[in-house]
């Protein structure tokens, strides 16, 4: 299954109170993988999901499923989604089992069928035992894993999941997580909106990220995060790469020395000239921008004011906005925390 | 999909205590209050019944009541005399209400009228005192120039005991009538005010004795009925609503609306609460239904009321349709508030042209077939009640109750289809309602 925006806008309000939520946006994504929807809160994620959804309409652009104009809109296309918004919740005076078929029914699953899976999504979850418990006698967690079990129990051919990691703990989280690669195993396509960017850089694919209604980033997130990448290999402090004719620049941080390269030399050449010179090493490292700092670096440059989309810009105005003294900071925590992991 | 929200709603609906609490307990509720009223009523009949039962006391200055010719002809101050009542002298009631006359001891009043001969002020004082009568009437002695009667009364109540003496102003003017050379029949047409009998065409165009009580009761079933339409709206208008606002406050809306359209949605639940409403309506006829049975048995064996049946049916149908469409509107409007107050606020407005007939009955009774009444018919607001009051009140052209359904059956779809738009935007919108320009445009919006 393939859903495709085509130069999607929304607005709301008039006048002076108009606000684009969402401004001519265009994506594409389908079975198999991963799909992270990121970008700031107020961005227009939640429009450009509901749009997607047909739950509410867009003014321009058009949707398309399979290729097909305004197949979004169709009662086959609601059965066979599966949908966990941000803004969620169950009937809290109803029975978790009851609710469960309910959803269940609403997708076109018989009651018999609904009441079996609902139990093996109950079993995988932990909570067998709460079946015929009330909703509100559930705590946030529980409540949460009820409403993701719900949202796949139909077997869905598209799935969406707002923030679905909030308010669960690590155990929890992984077991989601599992259950969204199982999906993505199953040649679904899962879309994926959150704001733990380490789940993004675990789990997603491709990211489409949107800010101010605008389009910002598209595209696989391994490209993405390699075209963010300003430096390309970190060092430890004991290194020696100084003086070879691989290296542009080098910067010495807390985490070591960040080696930026010549133009068209690679990690491998830095390697191999390293050895050829027998300068000595400890830990040698293919740099990567974190996703979260690429996030924050786009949102910043963007601002109130941003030009848009970044893909159009040049590798200067791209190094430029990874100069700043926020983004370095962030560069540096977050490969601390590469390093931890690592070790 | 539509079937599926339908069930789950109604039987959402019906395991809800307070749907159990009003089912049950309306009725019971009903028929407490009435047995009290029919406690306390029937408490205060032997005292009624003592006091209508006591002589009146009369004063005869004028000497017309003690004469000869008078009805206390011979009578002693002091003594007690029993008259016949005259049929149809002080009743100015439908002739067929005579039919009601009570053969009991008890009631004995109302056919046989006591009265006690009273020589003077002090006399008559005393007896008021003693409650040896109801009330005494002074005929003084310029009557014929004055036309008025003196009433003492021990303590005096809002209905005075004046309507009490036409019959000694009658029995004087029988006299005076009698002094002349006028036969009886003559005498009586002038004491007695003509009596009518109206006829109007019937069905097979011959002149027929109108039948005033039918026709009270033939508009009296459908207008019950059309009640019922709207007490059940204002009961179920409740379960409606707090369908929509518990899952707008539990957040769930925007995953149904995920799932399935906003029409399928919105006339699910909307027949699901009319389901859970009609049963309600059931459940409630069924328990009072020796009511309703007891008063159709007596009226019809009484008074040979005849009920259209065919009429009632295509009101029901009416009611129904109704229903329907007050449903849809309610869920529409009720969506755009954020919470159940809101909702409700919202929805007063269709509760409010439900009732509008009702508040004017009279355009259905003076002229069924006016322009008035076959406008309310018409406007699908008004035309569930309204067309049930045509139906009562007279013979409504059968194109016009057609054309009233077929206008009432394309409001419906009209309904769903705005009222689901209105769904869309006003489900959506967590804490705030929506504004006139967003629901314009949701509105104007091809589906």
């Amino acid at each position: 299954m393939k859903i495709e925006l085509r130069n999607v806008t929304k607005t709301y309000g008039r006048a002076a109170n108009l606000k684009t939520a969402v401004d001519s946006v265009s994506w594409e994504a389908e079975g198999g993988e991963i799909f992270g929807l990121l970008g700031p809160n107020g961005a227009g994620k939640t429009t450009m999901i509901r749009m997607m959804l047909d739950i509410i309409r867009p003014d321009q652009g058009e949707i398309l499923l399979d290729g097909h104009p305004e197949g979004n809109r169709t009662i086959e296309f609601k059965q066979r989604i599966g949908y966990l918004p941000e803004e969620r919740g169950l009937y809290k005076k109803r029975k978790v089992l009851d609710v469960m078929i309910y959803f269940a029914a609403l997708k076109g699953i018989d009651r018999s069928t609904a009441k079996k899976r609902a139990f093996e999504m109950l079993e995988r979850f932990e909570l067998t035992d709460w079946a015929y418990k009330k909703i509100e006698d559930l705590s946030k967690g529980m409540s949460q894993k009820i409403q993701i079990a719900t949202c796949v129990l139909h077997n869905p051919d598209i799935v969406v999941l707002d923030e679905p990691f909030s308010g669960l703990d690590p155990v929890n989280v992984r077991l989601v997580r599992e259950t969204i690669h199982d999906l993505k195993g199953k040649d679904k396509l899962v879309f994926l909106s959150t704001h733990m960017m380490s789940e993004v850089e675990a789990l997603c694919d491709r990211i489409f990220m949107i800010n101010q209604g605008r389009q910002v980033l598209y595209g696989s997130l391994e490209e993405i995060k390699k075209s963010f990448t300003e430096h390309e290999v970190v060092v430890d402090h004991d290194a020696e790469p100084e003086g070879l004719s691989c290296v542009a620049s080098i910067k010495t941080s807390r985490i070591g020395k960040c080696v930026f390269l010549q133009p068209g030399k690679t990690p491998h050449d830095l390697m191999a000239e390293m050895a050829a010179e027998q300068r000595a090493f400890k830990r040698f490292e293919e740099a990567s921008t974190p996703i979260e700092d690429i996030f924050v670096s786009v949102v910043q440059k963007d601002g109130p004011n941003g030009s848009g989309s970044l893909e159009a810009e040049s590798e200067t105005s791209k190094a430029e906005s990874l100069e700043s003294e926020s983004a370095e900071a962030s560069v540096e925590d977050s490969l601390v925390g590469g390093e931890q992991e690592s070790k | 999909m539509i079937k599926t929200i339908a069930i789950y709603e109604f039987l959402f609906a019906i395991k809800r205590p307070s749907y159990y609490l009003l089912t049950f307990g309306m009725p019971l509720i009903a028929l407490a209050y009435f047995g009290l009223i029919m406690l306390i009523v029937l408490a205060s009949v032997p005292s009624e019944i003592s006091k209508m039962s006591k002589p009146v006391g009369v004063i005869d200055h004028s000497g017309f009541l003690t004469s000869a010719e008078g009805p206390l002809a011979g009578a002693e101050v002091g003594e007690t005399i029993e008259m016949e009542t005259e049929a149809g002298s002080e009743l100015d009631a439908v002739p067929e209400l005579e039919q009601l006359q009570v053969d009991i001891d008890q009631f004995e009043f109302l056919s046989k009228r006591k009265v006690m001969l009273l020589g003077d002020l002090d006399a008559a004082k005393s007896a008021l005192e003693n409650e040896e009568v109801q009330h005494v009437t002074v005929v003084p002695q310029d009557y014929l120039e004055s036309g008025q009667f003196q009433v003492f009364v021990k303590r005096s109540q809002l209905l005075g005991a004046s309507f009490q003496n036409r019959w000694i102003a009658e029995s004087i003017a029988k006299q005076i009538l009698d002094g002349t050379e006028l036969d009886g029949n003559q005498v009586d047409r002038i004491r007695k005010s003509a009596a009518s009998v109206e006829h109007e065409i019937g069905d097979n165009g011959e002149f027929v004795e109108v039948n005033r009580l039918t026709k009270a009761f033939s508009l009296g079933m459908p207008l019950a009925i059309a009640g019922l339409l709207v007490i059940a709206l204002m009961m179920n208008a409740g379960l409606l609503l707090a369908s929509i606002a518990e899952e707008k406050e539990n957040k769930v809306m925007e995953v149904i609306v995920s799932s399935v359209s906003a029409d399928h949605l919105l006339l699910g639940k909307v027949l699901g609460i009319v389901m859970a409403g009609l049963l309600q309506i059931t459940v409630w006829m069924a328990m009072v239904s020796f009511v309703p049975m007891l008063s159709m048995s007596v009226l019809q064996e009484t008074f040979e009321v005849e009920f259209n049946v065919v009429n009632l049916l295509v009101g029901g149908v009416f009611v129904l349709a109704g229903f329907v469409f007050y449903g849809c509107l309610l869920a529409g409007l009720g969506s755009l508030g954020s919470n159940y107050k809101d909702c409700q606020q919202l929805s007063v407005a269709v509760i409010l042209c439900a009732c509008v007939p009702f508040m004017v009955p009279t355009v259905f009774i003076n002229n069924s077939n006016g322009l008035v009444a076959q406008v309310l018919s018409m406007v699908p607001l008004f035309s569930p009640v309204a067309m049930m009051g045509r139906l009562g009140c007279g013979d409504v052209p059968w194109w016009e109750v057609g054309l009233s359904f077929a206008i009432l059956l394309a409001s419906i779809y009209f309904a769903i289809k705005i009222a689901a738009k209105l769904f869309r935007v006003g489900t959506l919108m967590q804490g705030k309602r929506p504004g006139p320009f967003e629901i314009w445009k949701v509105l104007t919006q091809p589906s």
